[in-house]
């Protein structure tokens, strides 16, 4: 998938455990360990969400890379 | 060759498949029934199962409730024993427990249909425990309920934001409310392959429900009734699309 996320840096900054940033967005802690290992691509509404609690915009925490070949197509 | 008429040509190959794979099927089935050691042996077998059912309800009750009473004994020693300081060990702590529950579901919802075939089969003039096995069924029916109340109330323990009652009508679909947005696309996703499995699953049962009326005669009904399990499966598919695509494409919000 190439949906890129730092947002274990931006968790860690906040001082907050999964738990805790999970039951801030509404989400269960295990949602939110899925989208830090990048196993789960978050809806744009919980993108969003997750920026306002870590007070970045949408595209610190989510970058889209296109992998290598189809960049080179 | 055109796109067209090469997919005309698969689906002939697949028919011709199918129908060699039936003709073999129907050689084989007339083999068993012509064979009469076959037939004696399928019959003798027949009646010492229903003359010893309630045995089978008995051993297979005793079976189920020692693998779901350890595993769930062992999810509550691994709560208690639980000491978690980072995420990483939340994870791996999740993954346990998820696996130990699951496990108890699994083998609980199996046991709850064998049971009722169990039962089915019971009811049966051979069968000179009717009365035991059907006080083995209406406990087994409960144990079962209750094990699977148990099971979503230590879910709900571990997960506050699951909400439902397990005992009420609604419970799905509350549950479902309380799921976030990647739980649901895992329960859509397992849906979509459950039902795909069960249109595959429903077509070979749909043969053998053919080559089984061919060769002992069981009449239309049994015809019937899987062929109405494979209509309703297909149809609440369709009818659920229906309603999703008319909720998506809705201009009036």
């Amino acid at each position: 998938m190439p949906l890129f996320n730092n947002l274990k840096v931006h968790r860690a900054r906040l001082g907050i455990n999964q738990g805790e940033l999970g039951r801030l967005a509404g989400v269960s802690r295990q949602t939110i360990s899925l989208i830090e290992r990048g196993d789960y691509s978050p809806s744009v509404t919980l993108a969003l969400k997750l920026a306002k609690i870590c007070e970045v915009k949408v595209e610190e925490i989510f970058q889209y890379k296109e992998d290598e070949e189809n960049e080179t197509k | 060759m055109k796109q067209n008429k090469k997919d005309y040509l698969k689906i002939i190959l697949w028919m011709v498949l199918g129908g060699l794979g039936g003709a073999i099927g129907m050689i084989g089935m007339l083999y068993i029934k012509e064979s009469t050691v076959g037939y004696t042996l399928f019959s003798d077998f027949a009646n010492f199962f229903i003359e010893n059912i309630f045995y089978v309800q008995l051993g297979l009750a005793i079976l189920t409730y020692g693998m779901v009473s350890y595993w769930l004994k062992k999810a509550k020693r691994l709560k208690e024993e639980a000491r978690i300081e980072t995420d990483e060990e939340q994870d791996l702590f999740d993954e346990k427990l998820d696996k130990l529950l699951n496990s108890s579901l699994l083998v609980n919802s199996v046991h709850l249909i064998l049971s009722f075939m169990l039962f089915g089969i019971a009811f049966d003039d051979r069968n000179p425990l009717f009365w035991p096995s059907l006080i083995i069924f209406l406990l087994v029916s409960f144990v079962e309920s209750a094990v699977e109340v148990h099971i979503v109330r230590s879910i709900q323990e571990h997960d506050p934001m699951k909400k439902g009652d397990p005992t009420s009508t609604k419970f799905h679909s509350v549950w479902l409310d309380s799921c976030d947005e990647a739980e649901r696309t895992y329960i859509y996703k397992v849906g979509y392959h459950a039902f795909i499995t069960m249109q595959n699953v429903l077509m070979w049962i749909f043969v053998a429900t053919l080559f089984i009326k061919f060769i002992f005669h069981t009449g239309n009904l049994t015809i019937l009734i899987v062929g109405g399990i494979w209509l309703t499966n297909q149809l609440a598919y369709f009818y659920y699309a229906a309603k999703e695509n008319r909720d998506m494409t809705s201009v009036e919000r």
